[in-house]
């Protein structure tokens, strides 16, 4: 029944870059979820007693919630099957001529360094980034600014981290939270000092470590007052990974008059669930950004909120989802409205291609306390072919006074008179769609870093090629 | 070069177009006049495949049947229409579109700076700024930019035959001259045939004519040499 | 196009086979209502319109639903929420547009406007789309807003005292819906409900 199901999960995979899982499992101890797998986690971390404590306290509330009851379907999820530790040493050691072409092709047409392909592809554990990785940290330790593990900051920062930790999202905020709670690895942790501006994007000089993180990965970030940062996470090319259940929490603290972006782009392999939980609390005259791109996973449910806690407080979300072949991506954002002069903006951009399904799902929440709030979404999709859907579901309750609140969504297939102009210079079909679905999300693509954008392109060209017909 | 013979357009069952009888020799200068409603911009979308539009009768391009083929295909034979409603395209940054173009009409990439060099002297016959570049396509344009963006994609396509449907109205006079220039480049450097569609005289005074056709109700009533551009201006469309 | 006036039920489910223009107009002087109206398109080519027009009082709690579900080609739908509320009035409105793949050249829009003309009022909003096929036209929008402080201020400027320029900014407001509606028999229903 186990195998059977997760042969099912890795078969998209397979049909689209050619990867199979191998039917012999690797995989054989540590399955399943229980108090001694996440006292091992604890122990071979060597973590304070709190922590310790939290991690049993959050593995008791994850078997007593039930699995959300709306959106798209998780029934296909084991939690008995799934591996929830596992160390580098663990990692199978794949050769590079075992990579099928397909892939080695995708890694070609996107430029994709050889050292970062090896590392994608799953034949090397670790990709070696610590020149470009040094320089940076040079620059950041002279600033104050910590930028380290999950694990390191918890040894290293322990008070710092503990006022915040889990402050956000408690365990009990969802099913995958507390399972995120009990039994998180990897990820990040920022501090920004007070009116620092940290300039580079965190992140983006060893993105690599970032696909990698694994599946329970925590981040924390903490921008404190009057201070600026952009972090990036994830990256474009498709990442190979043989656990089927990615389920993160990302927390972060906007403190006064601070600012912050918080960039993602995911292109997990389609054997994945997706679920992650992010949330920012903004303070007074605080600027939290989130830009988030959903290109991979089988199913991906990511809803990005922001507090906005203390007067003028500003939230952002820009996102586009791009679903082919059964995927489904259930994305949207939250933004909550809870002081007065508070003002939120939503822009989602999705396409749907070959029997994808994309789904804006958006509560915007204006409370008695938000005098003179304002809030606006706009959701436009665009879809593709008679196979593929897309839905919208936002959810607006405003109770403050003197709240502007506006929501747009709309739904357009692919111009047809577009279509002509651009065919009758010379473009064939799938160029001129091509051309034209890349125009569609340019707005967002525009808002992130020059590499990922380039990649983005490229990316959804190559999609394009194999989907349009 | 370009043959019309007997052909028939209708649009959602309408007939626009009842007998058109029309050829365009190698390197020659057509003009078609008509008024508005005549059925001018039916032709050339006509010609062009607009899939919008049911067409009978005949229509050749060096002796290919072009109602056999889409309009992607009828571009790569070297015909290109500047189209009179011009769409915006949000999003599609004009250097990318271009360096497009030129590879699909030419079969062959230049080096950026190679590419940039053409483009640069293609821009000042239009008088476009380089900052152009960095647009969207089409996006925001005023009426004029718009229709010179036309012939810039035109420039660098470097059709054999071009149409041209109403690329004056709209355009103040050091715009039509910035046209009929870059026309002329393409006709004395390509050896290009055009078919201009308007009904102006304005530009007509800045291009060589070889022949002028009167459209009305769907049907060719006059063709004659460029004195009939004259008896147009000076009597008006009906009484021809 | 007939003209169909949704005055008695709370709950309305239609299955138009012709032109239709389906107009609600909501009781001023009730203090709490709910309606419904589902409207299901089984026939090709039926082109149909719904109208919510409301004045809500103070301490007035309405719950409105439309559901407009396409289910065969070249059928199109206007929905029009047009509400002003006043002191403390509550609206809750959940309007869904499903258009199948069995139902390609569907056009479905939907506008929801409230407009709040006194201090506190609670609004929840939900309009959701389902799309099944690319050869749609499909979009909603819904706002919530108050009358600008700056042309309330020209008005006053112009010696109309707050009430007074309130409720000119109030007609403006359905005066853009009424110069949308064509014929004359809902025009003349929804002029005699604003009166």
């Amino acid at each position: 029944m186990r195998t059977s199901s997760i042969k099912k999960l890795n078969d998209a995979y397979g049909k689209k870059f050619g990867f199979a899982m191998p039917e012999k499992s690797v995989l054989s101890f540590d399955f399943g979820l229980s108090k001694e797998v996440i006292a091992n986690i604890s122990e071979s971390k060597n973590e304070p007693k709190w922590m310790r404590d939290f991690r049993q306290a959050s593995l008791q509330v994850f078997s007593g919630m039930k699995m959300p009851n709306w959106g798209p379907s998780l029934a296909e999820i084991d939690f008995a099957s799934i591996r929830y530790f596992i160390k580098d040493t663990d990692v199978e050691k794949r050769t590079w001529d075992e990579v099928p072409s397909e892939i080695k092709e995708t890694f070609d047409r996107l430029g994709v360094p050889q050292a970062e392909r090896e590392f994608l592809a799953g034949v090397k554990a670790q990709y070696n980034s610590e020149v470009a990785y040094s320089s940076l940290q040079k620059e950041l330790d002279e600033q104050g600014v910590i930028f380290c593990s999950m694990e390191e900051a918890l040894q290293k920062h322990g008070d710092l981290f503990k006022e915040y930790f889990a402050q956000l999202v408690p365990a009990a905020d969802n099913k995958f939270a507390a399972l995120n709670s009990a039994a998180w690895s990897g990820g990040s942790f920022v501090y920004i000092p007070k009116n620092t501006h940290v300039k580079r994007p965190l992140q983006s000089y060893f993105r690599i470590n970032a696909a990698r993180m694994g599946q329970f990965e925590r981040t924390l970030i903490i921008a404190d007052e009057g201070s600026s940062a952009h972090y990036v996470e994830g990256c474009t090319a498709p990442v190979y990974s043989e656990y089927s259940l990615h389920a993160a929490v990302v927390e972060v603290f906007v403190k006064k008059d601070a600012r912050f972006r918080y960039t993602t782009i995911q292109n997990w392999s389609g054997n994945i669930y997706n679920l992650v939980t992010k949330r920012a609390k903004v303070f007074q005259n605080g600027v939290m950004e989130w830009v988030d791109g959903n290109l991979g996973a089988k199913t991906t449910m990511k809803y990005p909120s922001c507090y906005l806690v203390e007067s003028g407080a500003y939230g952002e979300m820009l996102s586009i989802a791009y679903a082919k072949n059964q995927q489904i991506q259930d994305t949207g954002a939250k933004m909550l409205h809870l002081a007065p002069d508070t003002s939120s903006k939503i822009v989602a951009k999705s396409v749907s291609i070959a029997g994808g399904a994309s789904n804006y799902r958006g509560l915007v929440y204006v409370s008695k306390a938000a005098k003179n709030s304002k809030s606006k979404v706009e959701c436009d999709a665009l879809i593709l072919d008679d196979q593929s859907s897309t839905s919208t579901y936002p959810d607006m309750k405003i109770a403050g006074d003197n709240a502007v609140v506006e929501h747009e969504a709309s739904v357009s297939e692919i111009e047809e008179d577009k279509l002509f102009y651009l065919m009758s210079r010379g473009l064939d079909k799938t160029e001129a769609i091509t051309l034209l679905v890349a125009g569609f999300i340019e707005p967002i693509v525009k808002e992130l870093p020059l590499e990922y954008a380039v990649e983005l392109n490229r990316l959804i060209e190559l999609e394009m090629e194999g989907s349009v017909g | 070069m370009l043959k019309i013979k007997n052909l028939q357009v209708s649009l959602n069952k309408k007939n626009i177009l009842h007998k058109i009888d029309l050829s365009v020799k190698n390197s020659q200068t057509h003009v078609l006049m008509g008024q508005n409603g005549a059925g001018k911009s039916t032709l050339a979308q006509s010609i062009m495949g607009n899939p919008n539009y049911s067409v009978k009768g005949e229509l050749s391009f060096e002796g290919q049947n072009l109602l056999e083929l889409d309009p992607q295909q009828r571009a790569a034979l070297g015909i290109f229409l500047s189209f009179q409603q011009i769409l915006e395209i949000p999003g599609v940054k004009i250097y990318d579109y271009l360096k497009l173009l030129y590879k699909k009409s030419h079969g062959k990439r230049l080096t950026p700076l190679k590419f940039k060099e053409f483009l640069k002297e293609r821009m000042m016959l239009l008088d476009f700024k380089e900052e152009f570049l960095q647009r969207s396509l089409n996006h925001g344009f005023s009426g004029g930019e718009k229709k010179k963006m036309e012939i810039l994609q035109m420039l660098v396509i470097e059709p054999k035959l071009v149409i041209l449907d109403e690329i004056d109205s709209g355009l103040d006079i050091d715009a039509i001259k910035a046209v009929a220039k870059a026309v002329n480049f393409l006709k004395n450097e390509k050896n290009a045939s055009i078919l201009i569609i308007t009904h102006y005289s304005r530009i007509l005074q800045f291009l060589n004519i070889d022949q002028v056709h009167l459209l009305s109700k769907g049907e060719i009533v006059k063709s004659g040499g460029a004195n009939l551009v004259e008896q147009i201006e000076s009597k008006g469309f009906s009484s021809l | 196009m007939q003209v169909v006036l949704l005055e008695q039920q709370t709950d309305y489910i239609l299955e138009p086979v012709e032109d239709t223009f389906y107009l609600v107009l909501l009781n001023k002087s009730k203090k709490q209502g709910k309606i419904k109206v589902d409207l299901t398109f089984k026939k090709s080519a039926v082109n149909c319109q719904l109208l919510f027009i409301g004045r809500l009082s103070s301490d007035s709690n309405w719950q409105l639903e439309s559901n407009m579900r396409h289910l065969a080609s070249k059928t199109s739908c206007l929905t029009d929420v047009y509400l002003s509320q006043t002191d403390q009035s509550k609206v809750d409105y959940f309007g869904q547009i499903y258009i199948g793949q069995q139902a390609p050249n569907t056009k479905s829009f939907l506008k929801e406007q409230s407009l709040v003309l006194g201090q506190a009022t609670y609004n929840r909003s939900r309009p959701i789309l389902e799309i099944f096929n690319n050869k749609v036209k499909a979009s909603h929008s819904a706002s919530s807003s108050r009358l600008s402080e700056i042309d309330l201020f020209y008005l006053m400027s112009r010696g109309f005292n707050r009430q007074e320029a309130e409720k000119i900014l109030e007609e403006a407001f359905f005066n853009k819906i009424l110069a949308a509606v064509k014929l004359p028999v809902a025009k003349k229903l929804i002029k005699d409900y604003l009166a």
